[in-house]
Order: C-alpha cells, then structure tokens, then sequence
C-alpha cells in the first residue's frame, strides 16, 4: 500500500480552481430587509422548516449555477450519448458493476459505525455479486432480498456525533455538508489509494472514471431548474438536509 | 429526456407526502365498510383524500410511459424582455411538443393548473393520453407559473383569466408558429385543468374575436367558477388545520419522527411507493392532515407566483423595490415571509386589485372580482356549443352552488360531473379519461 495524498491534493485543487475561475470569486450577497413601501407582510424570522445553516450561501448559489452549466453541457449530453449507444442490459450491468464496487465503502463504513447487520449485509452482497454474480454486473443477493443498505463516511461521521455543519454545495459534486463533503471526496478517489495495484490502474483510468460518472448522473433524476419554483436553491437544500438526517438516523 | 422530471406541484406533493405519510392503504382501511352506493369504481369517499392521493394504480386509464413518448422540450420567445438576474437560466417561455408524426391530425392545447408547469405531472397525464388518441399535443405553463410570469405575461401580474387568456393566446400562437412547419394539422383542440379549465374558456372567448386557431372544440376539466371563491376555500384549508405557526410546527415535527421512526426501523426501505405504505400502517393519517396539505401546497406555489410577479413588476408587494437582486442574492426570506404570511386571497386583495386601480382609475374592486369569473363570459359560453365542462360534484375548490351554475349554463349535453374524485383526484382514472379523450373524438356535441 502506498499512499498517494500529493496526488489526491493536486486533483482536488485542480477541481477547485476550475469551478472558481467559471463562478468567479464567489462572496454572500445579501439584502437588508426592510418593509417594503407598499402593502408588504412584515418579515417574519421565527420558525420555518425552510431555513437552514448557510452561511456560505453566496458561494453555494455560484456552485449551483455552475454545476448547472456542467450539467446541461457536459454531464446530461453525455448521458444521452451512453445511452444512445449502450444497450439497456448492458447499461444495468454497468450499474450493478460500480453498485458492487460501492459495497466495500458500505462495509468499512457500517464496520466503524458498529452495525454487524449492515456489515454482513455488505460483505455477503460483495461476495456474492463478485462471484456468482459475474463481477458485480448482476445482482443475485438484491434478487434474493439483500438490497443495498449504503452508508458513507458522512453517516459514519455523524453516527460518532460530529454536526452536520454549515450547508455546502461542492462544485461538479452537488449538494453537501461540511460533515459530507470530505467523506464524498475522499470515497471519490480512495481506491486510488488503498487498493490492490491491479484495481488501482484500472480504477485510474480515465475512461473508466468517465463511465462512472455518466452512470452516476444516469440513475439521478434530477434536472436543474425543472422545479419552476423560483426558490428551487431551498428546496434542494431542504430536501438534502431532511434525508440525510434520516440516514443518519438509520 | 423527460425520465424523472418534477413540477413544484409534485415535488412539493412527494415531499409533503412522505411528511404525512399518505398512502392508499391506509385510506382504505378506513373506508372500507363504508363503501359508496352507486356505480362509479372510484373508491375514496373524501374529496380531500382523493384530492391528495388521487388514483390508484389499477383504476386508471392506461397510459404510454413517459420515456416511450416522443415529447420534446422547447423554448420560444414570446416578449421582448429580458428577465431578472434571479432567473437569468430563462431563454423564453418552456413549453412541451408531442408531435403525432406526418400526417394530418388535430392539435390539442393543454394549459396547466394554479401553479403548475408544462412539464408537470397532471399536464403530462393528460398530454400523453392525447397523444395515444393520435393528435399533436402543446403543453402550456398556467399563467401564474414562474417561467409564464417571467417570459410571457405582458403585465407580470397573472389572476384575471381575461388578461391572462391574451397572454396566453399570443404564447399558444408563438409556439403553433414555431411548429407548424413539421407538422399538418386537422383541427385546434383546447383543454386544461383547474385554474386552466377556466383559462381553457378564457382563450375561447379570446379565440371568438382573434379567430386565429378557430378551435373546434374545449374541454374544461373541474374549472374554478369564481376564482376569488376557490382562492378563500383553499386558503381556509390552511388557517382551519394550522390556525397559529406554532401548530404547523408541532405538526411537522410529529410527522419528522413518525418518519424517522419508519425509516429507521426498515432498513431496507428506501423513498418511494413502499415506504409511504409502511408509514401509513404505522401511523395512519385523517382528513385534517389531508386539508393542511392541500393547503400548504397551495401556499408554496402562491408564494413562487407571488414572488415572480413581483420581481417582474418591482412594485414592492414581498420584495423591496429597490432591493438589488441577482443570481447570488439570500431570497429564501421571500419564501418563508411569503409562506408565512401572504396567501391567494391576499395576493388579490393587497396585490393585484391596487395595482390594476393604479393603472386603470375608477375600476372597482367588484368589477375586477367579476373579472374573475365565469359569470364574465356566461353570455359567450351559454351559446359556445364547442365548450364542455367535466368535473365532480364533491369538487373542494367550488363553493356552494356553483356545481348547479355549471350544470345549468352548459346543460346536460356539455357537463358532465362525476359522484366522487374531489379535485382532479380521479382525473387519471379509466371513465374520467375515457370521457375526456371521447369528447375530443367524437362529433362536436
């Protein structure tokens, strides 16, 4: 095992500077509300299951503006080529494959969070999708009723107590936490550093992170601004907040 | 490419859903003994209820998935202006295309609901049994929509069907030009649901002077009567359930745990259909939660309404006028002051009937009220006989008497009213839509 963190830094950095230098130097703008010479309802600041820690609210809006551009020229394109070209079937195995492959991060994660359960749950779905289930690209253990049971190093962190933390939208990765973030990142890239030589060059390869990230895109959703409300920014942000709260619950 | 895509109204549903954890099962097991006598197979009695969940699966009309249909989203500028910083992804007002392919065939109008997009759920339920019926279909936004506000309404004050109508029928005209080319057509349909049933009527009155489509039939779906009126019931649904803030509060933090309860007791759930039935098992809901939910919906998207109009005409009615707003700018304040504060009835009352004095001295607040409603064009719609009307007598949003208005300006050849469904709640079911998509098909009542 060989640690790489230089590696890791540069990439993140590089990250970094391509959505500031698109957003520009991002800082909060704000407006003092004062009652409005007309007919306005007084504002009102008591409770609201809107609101939420966003200090960085500025920055984060530019994000958001910037990953829908990445979006709506780069991410969804591309998934309209992929599957365009791919037939279905080979599409779901390709899902299944990265699933799979995320069962290791299910299993550390559930090991430091405690939970036998979800541990055995991880292990037994690697075991039996990387066999059986022809490296991953079927799911024999989800058909035999062992679904996914995902925990992340966010969840681990907050099993352990850690506060969510201020509201963070990270650039290309979409909405997070101060608590999440790091863990998103670090998950994004920790095969590069941990693994076995041979997964490591694969796992490096450009295309292969390519296809990772169309397939990712692929089973979200999603489409920015086809809410058509004006305040999508807090619904997003509400909705985040909500179901990672439950997660952690869990 | 329309795989997932999600209106406010539907969001804000699923969302508000999983809150109250809604399902029909729960429904059902309280319904069960006392099931309705006649022989509509529409099974929930309370229009609040079926307002909220609506159809269940087996019950409805059977229809292509969203992915097999060709819908194309398209983007055409209507005004000449250009929009605020806070909308600066708006290129033009957003509409829907399903085109019915080469030959010849009717082109049918669908104009959303209150609040509600070209690409929502119930537009989209409607659009895609139109286009299995064989016509070329265009998905309009409703007027008080955002993207309709911000890019095609000339005022940016959306609320009197009669002006909104205009705009409408100008952006209705910008997207025809638009596609006229690729496709030949037989005859110009309209419809719409809700708020845009009435605007449906609206545009035909338009059409009776501009005669540019000349359409050959509209078909109202559970229209509104006298708007002022649905805006009071539906904003008495949230002061009757949640008469102080304090109370929506303690609601929503019961249905947090409840939630939490569910969701970390199974953990093999995830958010979806299966999760709300397990919810609703452990904790079965009632009508009062149902009244609050339409309710706060309906208040989210007045306040998206209510924001964007202002933003258009900078008067000042939720936002400062002065106030320099861009795309970085902290609005959520508008959004929770505006859901705390300000509903329909007060966007008409403080709102739009000042502005409209303003600009037009001597109007009263009566006359635009009148404005307001079918009664306006009676005259037109009583001898329109390509106008009809389809609805439920259980209908939350019409107040008493109005049902019995409907029935008797289009009389029993073109009203067509069903025993149960609340508002739009059996609009997906088989009967409902087989009268709507027959209306179109057959001959001309």
């Amino acid at each position: 095992m060989r640690l790489r963190i230089p590696d890791l830094i540069s990439k993140i950095a590089l990250l970094l500077a391509c959505a500031v230098a698109v957003t520009g130097c991002a800082s909060n703008k704000e407006i003092e509300y004062t009652i409005p010479a007309r007919v306005a309802p007084v504002p009102d600041e008591g409770w609201s299951m809107m609101k939420a820690n966003d200090p960085w609210n500025g920055m984060n809006r530019s994000f958001y503006n910037f990953n829908y551009r990445v979006d709506r020229w780069v991410l969804l394109p591309a998934v309209r080529g992929y599957r365009a070209i791919t037939p279905d079937p080979l599409e779901r195995g390709i899902t299944n494959f990265f699933a799979n492959i995320r069962e290791v991060n299910y299993f550390i994660n559930s090991v430091f969070q405690l939970s036998p359960r979800k541990a055995g749950n991880a292990a037994l779905r690697f075991g039996m999708n990387s066999t059986i289930g022809l490296l991953g690209f079927t799911d024999p253990a989800g058909a035999m009723g062992f679904t996914p049971m995902p925990e992340d190093l966010g969840q681990t962190f907050g099993y352990w107590g850690v506060p969510a933390g201020p509201y963070f939208v990270m650039p290309f990765l979409g909405p997070s936490t101060v608590r999440d973030a790091p863990g998103t990142i670090i998950e994004f890239f920790w095969y590069g550093l941990f693994a076995p030589k041979v997964f490591r060059d694969f796992w490096g390869n450009p295309a292969v992170t390519a296809l990772r990230v169309v397939d990712t895109r692929k089973n979200v959703p999603f489409r920015y601004y086809q809410t058509g409300s004006p305040f999508e920014y807090e619904f997003v942000r509400f909705l985040y907040l909500t179901y990672r709260e439950l997660e952690i619950a869990r | 490419m329309f795989r997932g895509r999600i209106d406010t109204a539907a969001l804000l549903k699923s969302v508000l859903l999983l809150l109250a954890g809604l399902t029909s099962v729960g429904v059902f097991a309280q319904s069960a003994d006392n099931a309705p006598k006649d022989t509509y197979p529409y099974p929930i009695k309370d229009p609040f209820t079926a307002t909220v969940i609506t159809t269940p699966e087996p019950l409805r009309y059977p229809l292509p998935a969203l992915d097999d249909v060709p819908a194309k989203l398209r983007v055409v500028k209507v005004l000449d202006r250009k929009p605020p910083d806070n909308f600066w992804h708006m290129r033009g007002l957003s509409y829907t295309f399903i085109s019915a392919g080469r030959r010849a065939a009717p082109l049918i109008f669908v104009i959303a609901g209150t609040g509600a997009g070209h690409d929502g759920s119930s537009t989209l339920t409607l659009a895609r049994a139109f286009h299995k019926a064989g016509m070329h279909v265009i998905t309009m936004s409703s007027p008080t929509y955002s993207n309709f506000i911000v890019s095609a309404s000339s005022n940016g004050v959306p609320g009197l069907p009669d002006d909104d109508s205009v705009d409408l029928y100008r952006a209705m005209k910008a997207a025809y030009e638009r596609e006229k080319k690729r496709i030949k057509v037989s005859d110009f349909y309209v419809t719409g649901y809700s708020l845009g049933g009435m605007h449906a009527a609206f545009v035909g009155y338009q059409d009776s002077k501009q005669s540019y489509f000349n359409f050959k039939k509209i078909l109202m779906i559970n229209p509104p009567v006298n708007l002022f009126n649905s805006v009071q019931i539906l904003d008495w649904l949230v002061t009757e359930v949640f008469p102080t803030r304090e109370d929506f509060k303690v609601f929503y933090q019961d249905l947090m745990s409840e939630i939490t309860d569910v969701y970390t007791n199974n953990p093999r759930l995830k958010f979806n259909d299966e999760f709300l039935y397990a919810l609703a098992a452990t904790y079965p809901p009632g009508q009062l939660e149902m009244k609050g939910l339409i309710g706060l919906a309906f208040r989210f998207s007045a306040t998206n309404m209510i924001f964007s109009s202002d933003m258009v005409t900078r008067w000042g009615y939720l936002v400062p006028p002065d106030a320099d707003i861009d795309r970085r700018t902290r609005i959520g304040i508008f959004q929770r002051t505006g859901n705390n504060k300000s509903s329909f009835t007060q966007y008409f009352r403080d709102y739009l009937l000042p502005y409209y004095s303003e600009r037009n001295p001597g109007v009263t607040e009566e006359q635009l009220l009148f404005r307001a409603s079918l009664q306006s064009i009676q005259e037109y719609l009583a001898d329109a006989k390509h106008i009809a009307v389809i609805g439920n007598l259980d209908d939350i949003i019409l107040a008493p008497g109005e049902v019995q208005y409907l029935q008797g300006l289009f009389g029993p050849e073109r009203s067509t009213f069903f025993p149960r469904g609340g508002h739009l709640g059996n609009m997906p079911e088989r009967i409902f839509m087989t009268n709507v998509v027959e209306y179109f098909q057959g001959p001309v009542r």
